[in-house]
Parts: structure tokens; sequence; C-alpha cells
């Protein structure tokens, strides 16, 4: 059951593994609230992320020294909690990011036609 | 919008987040749903459909939320929920019938097959159907694990109770020895709950 959903979609189990990478991403030109942080993924084409789904990862990518927060006011409404990239978060991302470009370079290799 | 931040307070209070993680976490929720509103999203579409389930992993993810007093209510919650169930019953069935169910003056094979007999269908199906109720009201992760579990032991622990009950009653009657199974029986109910969420982190599976 588990692997005819994952068969029939999927994005969701890939970005399983992916999401923390993906969030560091976004957050890596400037602080974005949680919010703000879907948009920005669903921007560049991940709107399949679920906005409740950030905010779990958010908390353990906060308390792994990833990213760090603060609060800042906003118009009219209630203060906005920001999040934004650590040192330690910088230094990971570009490991992810190298790591990934390999792993999915040798991914589209071995699933282009005929090349294996 | 009000619903779902009432839910997700509701969820977050049950869980023992103290007062002012719950301030953070409102205000932070309720700034990004006013944000999501103004783009035309809606609150219960943002969390997902599941305010309670959204609030629970969110503050389990923020460490918030104690494991041993996750566990410690979890046990606790089964086997409260397991007596309540049982003095239902034994409240409810009370019936003439029932009570020579307990009395050991009986053929010890009799005896048992009673026991079993007035067990099976009046504990035990209760306790699994009220304990498992309350585990799915909760969204634990694990309450198909535990209903399996409780159902297959469910012989074991009858034999248990009966047992230690007898012991314990001394000379007491029928009536006493069925409460000190009805007591047993959800200890034993809630020891078993223990063992589930115990084993469950031992193989990585879904914990609480």
């Amino acid at each position: 059951m588990h692997y005819m959903r994952a068969v029939e979609s999927p994005t969701n189990l890939w970005l399983r593994g992916l999401l923390d990478v993906c969030l560091l991403g976004a957050l890596e030109h400037g602080p974005l609230y949680g919010y703000e942080m879907t948009r920005r993924l669903a921007e560049h084409g991940l709107d399949v992320v679920a906005d409740a789904s950030i905010y779990p990862a958010l908390a353990r990518i906060e308390k792994a020294g990833l990213i760090s927060s603060f609060r800042e006011p906003s118009a009219g409404g209630p203060p906005r909690k920001y999040y934004r990239v650590t040192d330690a978060g910088a230094t990971l991302l570009d490991r992810r990011r190298q790591q990934w470009e390999e792993f999915s370079c040798a991914v589209t290799k071995v699933l282009k036609r005929g090349d294996v | 919008m009000t619903d779902v931040v009432s839910m997700c307070r509701a969820t977050w209070k049950r869980l023992g987040v103290p007062s002012g993680a719950r301030a953070d976490l409102e205000s932070e929720l309720r700034a990004d749903l006013e944000a999501a509103a103004a783009d035309g999203v809606d609150a219960t579409t943002f969390v997902g459909g599941d305010a309670a389930g959204f609030a629970r992993e969110w503050s389990v993810a923020r460490g918030l939320v104690r494991a041993r007093w996750r566990v410690v209510g979890s046990v606790v919650g089964s086997a409260t929920v397991g007596f309540a169930s049982l003095a239902i019953a034994d409240g409810l069935l009370r019936l003439p019938w029932l009570h020579p169910l307990f009395d050991p003056g009986q053929g010890e094979g009799q005896f048992w097959l009673n026991v079993y007999a007035g067990a099976a269908p009046f504990f035990v199906l209760p306790v699994l159907v009220s304990v498992g109720l309350y585990l799915w009201i909760v969204r634990d992760p694990l309450v198909v694990r535990t209903a399996l579990v409780e159902l297959i032991a469910s012989p074991g622990i009858i034999w248990a109770s009966a047992v230690a009950a007898w012991w314990l009653d001394g000379d007491g009657g029928a009536a006493t020895r069925l409460l000190w199974f009805t007591v047993l029986f959800a200890l034993l109910v809630g020891a078993l709950r223990a063992v589930v969420v115990a084993a469950s982190r031992r193989t990585g599976a879904p914990a609480l």
C-alpha cells in the first residue's frame, strides 16, 4: 500500500528527505516568515509543500542550530516570527547543494533512455 | 481562523505545553494565518485540514512536549479509560449470573471457563473499544498496534488479573473480587501500552 502510494505520487516522498534543505535554500537570500517560505517554494515550482508541514520542519532545523528566529512587527497584525540561516546552516547548505548536484546528475544519467 | 487557533490552543494545553510557549506558538500561527488569509488561503486548508494534528506535530518538533510525560500521559490515559469502561461494564452488568463467574467455590475448570466466558465479551471488548477510541481521539500513532497487542495478550491478562484478584481478595466476596479484577486488568492494560510505546521507540516505529 505504502509502496503503491509512492509509485503513484513520488513527489511527497522525495520532498520528505529534501524539505529541510529546501527551507535552508529559501532562506539563503534573507529572512522569511513561515507562510512566506511556502510561497517562495511554490514560486519555484514546489507548490506541493503544504503550509502546515514546514512548521515542524522549521522547528527541527532551528533546534539543530541551522536557522535562528527573531520577531518583527507586522503592518497592522501581530508581530511576525522570521527565520534566517545561521553560519552552520549556510555551511550545511553548501555541502548538501554539492551532494544534490552529484546525486541528481547520477540519477538523470541512469534515467536517460538508452544510456544504461 | 478563530476555530483553528482555538483548536491548536486546546491541543497545546492538553499536551502540557507551558503557557509562555503556547503564547509564542499561537502568536506565530495567528500572524501567518492572517498573511495566508490575505492571499485567500483558508485557515483549515493552511493547517492541512487537521488543526489538532498540526498543533501536536509542531509542538513535539519544538521539543515542548516532554517525551516522558507523553508516555506517562498515554499510559495513565489508557489505564484510566480501561478502568472506567470496566467499571461501567461492571456497574451495568451487575447481573445475578455475573458474580458467580468469579466464585472460587466452583470446580477449578468450571471457574476458569466462567472467567473467560464472562471476561471476554463483558470486559475485554469494552476495554479494547474504549482504549482504541481514546487513542484515536488523541490521534495516537500507535493506536492499531496497541489494540492488536492488547487483543492478543487479553487471555494472559485476564488470567493474571483473575489469579491476582483471587489472591488479593482473601476471604472477600465475589463483588470485591470483581473490583480487584477490574483494577488489575486496567493496570495491565496500561502496562501493555507502556510496552508498546517502549518497543516502538526501540524499533524506530512512529513514536509519540
